[in-house]
């Protein structure tokens, strides 16, 4: 039977894993992209995103904030400038939702490829593009060999991928650097205030898994996109469980 | 008048339609127009301004071949109107009487004004100063001091016009009555230009034509070397043996003459061409052809920088030129209380060259990130009339744990399927959140939006 392998072996081979998916230590100048969320950029490596990387979101359900979270984080690494790529094959990209969260539509490219071979190269030349801040989109299956494309192409880029993968995806390597799954916190926040539980799996500042919670924020806006004849009332009812 | 104003008295459902300023556009018409007149005159110009309004004709010994420089500018009107626009024309002694004549004689729509030899002083006389083309600001300033007309203008002594509104004031006027001669640049209006290759055996490989169209790239773009002009449309057209020809558009956001760029987006629509039989002729045809001068427009605004600006408009030609202009898309907002109506896509190439509106609104969540493009009926159970508490989707039941609403929108009269809905956007007890709608007249619900 072989000795088993050194602490110091075992920590040389997780670094050269490591440093092949990209994921090698940041230099202490090296600080992250913040994501405008600042409970969240303390946990993360770096203290926020880095930059020329994938970032993998994943709801856990349907409909738990990851693609709105998201959009937020992209609308705050955009607000000096830089444009956003969507991916909106499936045609539900609401742009009056998006603006709400602070998305700059005069500087937002949604692309509507037709068909997941298109979308890819898409992806890869929005990816590529240095003026783009962030590309964006669900993406339910990747081949992990299109991933270490897409890796590459944002290193080129030097912008951010924000992959959004929906709930119960298989979870292939996606080569992202950091990865999020994002949960509704139920009955938290005031009026329409959302408060999310984001779990850290990968790019925390760490060895174990982080998590964080960070709020959407609804703040009124003094003209109404519509007008609002009946003002809404908020109910809280008794959880079913 | 206000945009606001304009709106009100003609809805948007009318006949009149709102477009953003577009002066790049605007340009662009007139340079068709330069086109047009150039049968009429040597010398055609476009209007110096940054925003130009007019054509200029050097109109010097033109009239006698049309009867009279009455008859040669009514001759220019009618060639202006078969093309769908209407005009003004003005013949004066000078540029700027004729100018400012043409921009502001009352009731002048289709008018043809000739300003008789040595009276264009007279002519200037009761016009505002703006017609003079006097800056924003020193018009401002005269209009503090009630001098609203030319001749109020004139009845100041002339050497104290400098030291009160400028040395612009006098060079204006100056230009206006002739004492400065005003001369006119005159546009070089490039036609079209086509390139053909006919094969001597017909191919059936796209490979083969790359280098061909290169060929005739290169063809295309020694025509207009050194004219400081660059292409911003191309179309390039295969005849295939037994088939209708197949024709391909290629659209820039900035005109180029660099012919790598051009073939390139070709090369990218070719990745996607399946030819239907077998090619005999090649045709390359830049349709735009504009000084390159165009390439300054500044897409974003300067809000991505320099380089980044660049790299964004690459982006969106190359995505453009492969997948189609129908796909590559600007979202806008729209004020419409109906949210699927509430936003508008263009596609980018057609709307780049329009000054960017900021669409940003402050943090709402009052609208979901995702909607359906049609609403799905779920079933719903609540108090009636009342809030939601449980929901039946896509055979997954939900638990509301929290609802926010009824946030009532109707449409009314002026749209012909009106819709009368109550929305609620609901927290299940899992932590998802939903965007509902009750449909008021039929009592059905439906989900059309999530906060995935």
């Amino acid at each position: 039977m072989r000795a088993p392998l050194s602490p110091e072996r075992l920590q040389e081979l997780r670094e050269r894993i490591r440093g092949i998916e990209g994921l090698t230590e940041r230099g202490p100048t090296e600080a992250g992209l913040s994501t405008g969320f600042a409970s969240l950029d303390r946990v993360l490596a770096g203290r926020g995103l880095r930059a020329g990387s994938l970032v993998e979101w994943r709801g856990d359900a349907n409909s738990s904030g990851a693609m709105t979270l998201a959009l937020a984080v992209a609308a705050h690494l955009a607000r000096d400038g830089g444009a956003i790529v969507v991916l909106d094959d499936g045609h539900e990209f609401y742009p009056v939702g998006a603006a709400g969260l602070g998305v700059p539509l005069d500087r937002t490219v949604v692309v509507r490829a037709g068909d997941p071979a298109t979308g890819l190269w898409v992806w890869e030349q929005a990816l590529r593009a240095p003026g783009v801040v962030v590309t964006i989109g669900w993406l339910k299956e990747v081949h992990d060999r299109i991933a270490r494309r897409f890796q590459l192409a944002v290193e080129a880029g030097g912008g951010l991928g924000f992959l959004i993968r929906p709930p119960g995806a298989r979870a292939p390597a996606t080569w992202a650097v950091t990865r999020f799954e994002v949960g509704g916190v139920v009955g938290s926040g005031n009026e329409l205030d959302w408060k999310l539980r984001v779990r850290v799996m990968r790019g925390q500042a760490g060895p174990r898994e982080a998590m964080a919670e960070v709020e959407l924020v609804h703040e009124a806006s003094p003209v109404p996109l519509v007008s609002e004849l009946a003002r809404p009332v908020a109910k809280r009812r008794k959880a079913r469980r | 008048m206000l945009l606001a104003d304009a709106e009100s008295l003609w809805p948007k459902a009318g006949a009149v339609r709102f477009e953003p300023a577009d002066p790049l556009a605007d340009r662009q018409r007139l340079r068709e127009m330069v086109v047009v007149c150039q049968q009429f005159s040597p010398t055609v110009a476009i209007d110096v301004a940054e925003s130009p309004e007019a054509v200029l004709l050097d109109a010097t010994g033109c009239g006698f071949g049309f009867d009279g420089e009455a008859r040669f500018a009514g001759d220019v009107i009618a060639a202006v109107r078969e093309r769908g626009f209407w005009g003004v024309a003005a013949v004066a002694d000078t540029v700027g009487a004729a100018w400012a004549v043409a921009r502001h004689a009352a009731n002048a729509r289709d008018r043809v004004l000739v300003v008789p030899p040595g009276e264009h002083r007279r002519a200037l006389r009761p016009l505002p100063i703006e017609s003079l083309r006097l800056s924003a600001s020193t018009v401002e300033v005269l209009h503090e001091l009630n001098v609203a007309r030319v001749e109020q203008l004139l009845a100041i002594p002339r050497d104290q016009l400098p030291s009160r509104f400028g040395v612009e004031v006098l060079t204006c006027i100056d230009r206006a009555l002739g004492v400065i001669t005003e001369g006119l640049r005159a546009e070089r209006a490039v036609e079209p230009l086509e390139a053909r290759w006919s094969f001597e055996w017909p191919v059936d490989n796209a490979h083969v034509l790359l280098p061909v169209i290169d060929e005739l790239l290169g063809r295309l773009l020694k025509e207009v070397r050194g004219q400081d002009v660059g292409f911003q449309k191309l179309l390039w057209w295969l005849r295939v043996e037994g088939h209708d020809q197949v024709c391909l558009p290629i659209e820039l956001l900035r005109p180029t003459a660099v012919k790598a760029d051009l073939l390139e987006l070709i090369r990218l629509q070719m990745e996607r061409l399946r030819l239907p039989g077998e090619v005999t002729d090649v045709t390359v045809r830049a349709a735009r052809i504009v000084p390159l001068v165009y390439r300054q427009v500044d897409l974003f605004g300067g809000r991505i920088g320099a380089t980044g600006d660049e790299d964004v408009t690459g982006l969106i030609e190359r995505l453009s030129s492969r997948l189609g202009n129908a796909v590559v898309l600007r979202p806008r907002l729209v004020p419409d209380a109906q949210p699927e109506l509430a936003y508008q896509y263009d596609p980018w190439l057609a709307v780049a060259t329009r000054k960017p509106s900021d669409d940003r609104e402050p943090m709402r969540l009052t609208r979901p990130a995702i909607l359906k493009e049609r609403p799905e009926p779920i079933v719903v159970m609540s108090a009636p009339g009342g809030s939601p508490a449980w929901l039946k989707w896509d055979d997954r039941e939900y638990a509301i744990e929290r609802s926010w609403g009824p946030e009532r929108i109707e449409t009314g009269w002026w749209r012909a399927a009106d819709v009368r809905r109550d929305y609620f956007t609901v927290e299940t007890t899992d932590g998802e959140r939903f965007w509902l709608f009750r449909d008021l007249a039929a009592g059905q619900w439906f989900v059309q939006g999530s906060f995935a």
